[in-house]
């Protein structure tokens, strides 16, 4: 019984703590064409593996430095360190090049301006020039 | 030494150094072939696994930049991973897949493209998805690694191999060559030049004494000596052998070896006969040849021919002939046997047994003779025998019977003695003359002892009747007794134990002056299936010594040859009796001394009848009653005092009258005084006595008259049997009131033919005069009407003719003789029961079966002695005077079965009332008989019911007792014991009635015994006449 009461205490921390974060959305410019993407085009977009989008442009997409290590750890479970070496191991021989590094204000003035360019910010800082296109949740 | 020992393998191609060196080298070769592969197998295995785990690292080196190459389907990063690969020596080459086309495909330059083994394949993951397979290497590992390094080991390891077998072989030929070849060569050099003989040995080779050639070389040794002591034994027995032994080709004949007899047998020196074919020596050579191969193919035979010496003449000869093989060759070996002697012997031999048989024959042809003649004289003499008997007993039988004839019509004393003497002489004779003839049977085995119902009591009465006159004559007393224990009939030879008795009795009252002859029969002991019985008789006599005793039982032998004279006799009887003893089962003896009489004895074993033993006849009516006895024989006292107490009667006995007059004055209360008339006095005592007397006389018929005056009951003859006496004393006391003395005390035969059946007729078949004639005088002499035939037919025509009573045939008569005459008689329906007796000369036993087979009742022994013939008559007349009386029931067994035999229907039939067991006993065992006693009593007394109750209220005492008393006896006789123990009792109160006693009860057991009579009448009905309804008879039985 005392057992029980104690765990539920602990998952209604948890949602509490987590409720406090800001929801991290990924987000395309809103005349890019593009309504949503699934969270795997998402992956395989920002690990260099497809990035030819649906009308056949190629995607463009642009790491936040503010939020990388949440969005990558959301994504695919990777520490910041992984995705790193993966690329240095790309970049040895291969041609696909890494995302572009920008803060977030830039990030999000390339993507607004530039149609393909992808990155991920706060919900909270997506205005109405770009479009969500993938909610990763808290 | 190598040069040396390749000469040696090439001369010995086959040597045993060469064999076991290929032998040693294919093993190691095998077993170091089988390492090598074992090895190599391993070692490839191992380096593949090597290999394997190489090519597994190097993918693992490269995996992940492999993944992310599929990952991104980046080929140029694929590329240079592949490159990598391939240039390791053990990869041959290496295919990345992406997920959907081939990313990089690298081949080792050097690579033969046929030889690509299977490739090790790795799966390439997604590296940010362990579960998405994104792409897969494939690694084609190098084969030509291992198979260079398997080669290279399989060099090395076949080239050590080689090597090390080659050394093997050359070192195993080495020491095999010196160490066992040649020594064992040497040793094979020595035997092949090794001479048979007595010093015959291998030289040991040098250093190796010990070893297994040093105890090959010894074993060898031993065995040459052995086969040397064989040999020179063999050689000895053929050099010394008598016969001649020849080794034989078979092929070609020739000899080969002869032993030093062959040569004397054939007169060649050695080396001539070996010389020789078979041929020259026995000329028909290939003849036995082929004989023996059709002959005997595996073992030898035996042929005669006739050899050839070597001058050209032939002897006989026995050759046993055997086949061996000799190496590569079949031999024959001869055993020569000069064999002319022998024949010549044979010859000779043959000649004396066919003269020898001739003489047998001769001799067997005289034997034959003698034999046939001493068997002729055997039967002369048997007929002899049969005929002097005959010969000399007819006129000896005349002599007898006429000398009795005159004596009866004589008046003179003189001359009566005269004849008197002329029979006892004519009576000696005949007894020696049986004596003599009966021994020699004896002797001959052919005496043969018969099974006969057997009664003790007549036996005795038959035997004192014989010898009364004798006795008599002599002044002697003659006394039987007759052990009570002792069953009265049993199964036996009568007429040899008669014989016997009548040789004890005629002993006795020959050798005894004065005094008493005492008969007696004891019980000795049971034995199986029957009993022992003792017979004694003892006489006052002369007594006999014990050395007289001893040779007693002797042939031909008397006491004292002294008395011989004196006595006469053959001196045979005793020896008869101890061979009838000695057959019967039993001894003989005597018990004796000089002057105080003897006692002769013996012993004979008697079976028992099939039928139980016939109870004592109402012993209760004489129970009790108290018999004076007075006789001055105390021996007779003892006897009548035995016989009376087996009947519960009570015995005072006195010796003379004195004492009988004051134990009666004493006592009073006798019932009965048995007195012996003989004694001075007895007519005064017997007056005075009061009480019922009776007399016993030794000549009966002399005193009955004084006695009866003097109020005796009746007379009875001395000696007196129990049998005879008890039924005496029960007519005495219980019976009718005159006296009756006749029957009961007589038993002279003579007299009671006179009797009863005088006028009776009697046919007499005899041829021969003399007989007739003594025969006629014997049978009128007691009154009977004699018709005589001469022969057979006429008996069978008188037969016819007339109807008589009794017919006495002579066996032997012209024309038809007594057995066939018999037989037709007997066919006749009038004669079937009447008795015919054979007369006959021949005693013999078969004689008497032949008798009896052709319906002959009896026998009677010729010369025919008067006492002799008159028993007999009296006992077939009685017997016919039954059946006369009563001609229902031939009549009535014409219908079924023969009148005597056969078992009439109602037999043995347990009858309520009547017990037919006990009536068929006092009928001696008779059905026809018992049959007709039946049907009398029912006659008799079928109207007779209720004549005691009319006779009783009439107050007929007297004829009341008397019918009860006729009923009595009769229902004892049918065995309806019921009624006679009714009558019995009746009979009692009658006499207290009769005496004025109180007379109410009488009449309950009248009543009680009519209704008994009734029961018993309806039982003889049901039995006599079981068609005829019985109702109307019993209703008629209770009519008063």
């Amino acid at each position: 019984m005392r057992l029980r009461s104690s765990l539920l205490g602990l998952i209604l921390f948890a949602c509490g703590t987590l409720a406090r974060a800001e929801e991290l959305v990924v987000v395309m410019a809103a005349g890019s064409g593009v309504e949503q993407l699934s969270r795997e085009e998402v992956a395989n977009i920002f690990l260099g593996r497809f990035r030819q989008l649906t009308d056949g442009r190629r995607a463009l997409p642009i790491d936040n430095q503010s939020f990388k290590e949440e969005f990558y750890r959301k994504l695919v479970g990777r520490s910041p360190a992984e995705i790193g070496a993966y690329w240095a191991q790309l970049k040895f021989s291969g041609r696909t090049q890494p995302p572009e590094q920008e803060d977030e204000s830039r990030a999000l003035a390339k993507v607004a301006a530039t149609p393909g360019a992808i990155t991920y910010l706060e919900r909270s800082k997506a205005d109405s020039r770009v479009r969500v296109v993938l909610e990763l949740g808290h | 030494m190598v040069t040396d020992s390749h000469t040696g393998l090439q001369r010995l191609r086959n040597t045993l150094a060469l064999r076991a060196a290929v032998l040693l080298l294919s093993v190691t070769a095998a077993v170091g072939f089988v390492t090598v592969t074992i090895g190599g197998i391993w070692l490839y295995r191992a380096e593949a696994a090597r290999l394997q785990a190489q090519l597994s690292q190097l993918v693992d080196a490269v995996e992940r930049t492999a993944s992310i190459a599929a990952f991104v389907s980046d080929a140029a990063l694929a590329k240079e991973v592949a490159r990598g690969l391939v240039g390791n020596d053990a990869v041959a080459r290496v295919i990345l897949n992406g997920g959907k086309q081939v990313l990089a495909d690298e081949v080792d330059p050097g690579l033969d493209p046929g030889r690509l083994q299977a490739p090790q394949v790795r799966r390439l993951h997604s590296p940010f998805d362990q579960r998405e397979v994104v792409g897969e290497l494939l690694l084609y590992p190098d084969g030509s690694v291992l198979r260079d390094k398997a080669l290279a080991y399989f060099g090395s390891v076949a080239g050590l191999l080689a090597f090390m077998l080659v050394v093997l072989l050359v070192a195993a030929l080495l020491v095999l060559l010196r160490q066992v070849v040649r020594p064992i060569k040497a040793v094979s050099d020595q035997l092949h030049s090794l001479d048979i003989d007595a010093e015959a040995r291998l030289a040991q080779p040098h250093k190796y004494a010990g070893d297994e050639i040093g105890v090959l070389v010894d074993d060898v040794n031993a065995l040459v000596a052995r086969v040397v002591a064989r040999d020179k034994l063999y050689g000895a027995i053929v050099n010394q052998a008598a016969d001649a032994i020849l080794l034989l080709d078979r092929q070609s004949g020739a000899v080969l070896e002869g032993n030093p007899a062959a040569h004397r047998q054939f007169g060649y020196a050695r080396d001539e006969l070996l010389q020789l074919t078979a041929e020259r020596l026995v000329p028909d050579f290939h003849v036995w040849l082929e004989n023996a191969a059709l002959l005997a193919q595996e073992g030898g035979h035996v042929f005669e021919t006739q050899p050839r010496r070597r001058d050209g003449s032939s002897f006989d000869a026995r050759i046993s002939s055997g086949a061996i093989r000799g190496g590569e060759r079949d031999l024959l070996v001869w055993l020569v046997s000069d064999v002319t002697q022998e024949k010549r012997l044979a010859e000779q031999l043959r000649r004396h047994s066919d003269e020898l048989e001739a003489t047998v024959a001769a001799r067997t042809r005289e034997l034959s003779l003698a034999r046939d003649s001493a068997e002729a004289a055997n039967r002369a003499k048997s007929s002899f025998l049969a005929n002097m008997s005959h010969e000399i007993r007819t006129p000896l039988n005349a002599i007898i019977g006429l000398t009795r004839v005159v004596k009866q019509q004589l008046d003179s004393p003189r001359q009566r003695s005269r004849m008197d003497k002329i029979t006892a002489a004519g009576r000696h004779l005949m007894s020696i003359i049986n004596d003599i003839l009966d021994l020699s049977k004896i002797e001959a085995g052919k005496l043969e002892l018969e099974m006969l119902r057997l009664e003790l009591e007549p036996l005795f009465a038959d035997v004192l009747c014989m010898v009364a006159d004798a006795a008599h004559e002599k002044g002697l007393e003659l006394v039987a007794e007759l052990d009570p224990a002792l069953p009265a009939a049993l199964c036996g030879d009568p007429t040899r134990l008669r014989q016997a008795l009548l040789n004890f009795v005629n002993n006795a009252i020959k050798f005894t002056d004065c005094g008493s002859v005492r008969l007696r029969a004891k019980m000795e002991r049971e034995i199986p299936g029957g009993l022992m019985v003792r017979l004694e008789c003892t006489d006052t006599g002369l007594g006999l010594s014990q050395e007289q005793q001893a040779q007693l039982f002797a042939n031909f032998v008397q006491a004292d040859s002294s008395t011989t004279r004196k006595y006469g006799g053959t001196g045979l009887g005793l020896a008869i009796n101890r061979r009838f003893a000695e057959m019967m089962g039993g001894e003989i003896g005597v018990d004796s001394a000089p002057g105080r009489g003897s006692t002769f004895w013996m012993t004979v074993g008697l079976s028992h009848l099939q039928e139980p033993a016939a109870p004592s006849t109402a012993r209760d009516a004489l129970s009790g009653q108290r018999v004076l006895i007075v006789d001055d024989l105390p021996a007779c006292r003892d006897a009548l005092a035995t016989a009376l107490h087996s009947q519960g009667m009570e015995v005072l006995q006195v010796g003379n009258i004195a004492a009988g007059r004051a134990l009666l004055a004493s006592t009073n209360q006798c019932d009965l005084v048995l007195l012996d008339w003989d004694l001075p006095g007895a007519e005064d005592f017997a007056a005075a006595a009061g009480s019922c007397v009776l007399a016993l006389a030794v000549d009966a018929e002399a005193v009955r008259a004084s006695a009866l005056a003097a109020g005796c009951r009746s007379v009875l003859l001395k000696p007196v049997l129990p049998g005879a006496l008890v039924a005496a004393i029960r007519h005495a006391l219980f019976g009718p009131a005159e006296t009756d003395a006749v029957v009961l005390a007589d038993c002279s035969a003579e007299s009671r033919l006179r009797e009863h059946h005088a006028g009776t007729r009697v046919l007499l078949a005899e041829d021969n005069d003399i007989n007739q004639e003594v025969a006629i005088c014997l049978l009128e002499a007691v009154g009977l009407v004699v018709d005589v035939a001469g022969n057979g037919h006429l008996a069978l025509e008188r037969a016819r003719a007339a109807c008589y009573g009794l017919i006495l045939m002579d066996m032997q008569m012209p024309e038809l003789d007594g057995l066939d005459a018999c037989r037709e008689i007997r066919a006749m329906p009038q004669y079937r029961s009447t008795p015919i007796l054979a007369m006959t000369a021949n005693a013999f036993a078969e004689d008497r079966a032949a008798c009896i087979a052709a319906g002959m009742n009896d026998h009677i022994g010729k010369p025919v002695e008067a006492d002799q013939l008159y028993v007999m008559l009296l006992k077939w007349l009685q017997a016919a005077a039954n059946d006369a009386a009563e001609p229902a029931p031939v009549q009535a067994s014409d219908h079924g079965s023969p009148p005597v035999a056969a078992p009439a229907e109602p037999g043995g039939m347990p009858a309520a009332g009547v017990d037919v067991d006990l009536g068929l006993k006092h009928t001696g065992g008779n059905q026809a008989f018992y049959q007709r006693m039946q049907r009398r009593f029912f006659e008799k007394y079928e109207h007779q019911t209720g004549t005691l109750q009319a006779l009783l209220g009439d107050q007929r005492w007297d004829e009341a007792l008397r019918y009860v008393h006729g009923l009595k006896s009769a229902a004892g006789y049918i065995g309806a014991k019921a009624l006679e123990e009714l009558a019995a009792r009746a009979q009692r109160e009658l006499k207290i009635a009769e005496a004025g006693g109180p007379g109410e009860t009488i009449d309950v057991f009248a009543q009680e015994l009519e209704a008994s009579l009734a029961q018993v009448l309806d039982v003889l009905r049901a039995q006599l006449f079981p068609q005829e309804c019985p109702a109307p008879a019993s209703r008629e039985s209770f009519d008063p």
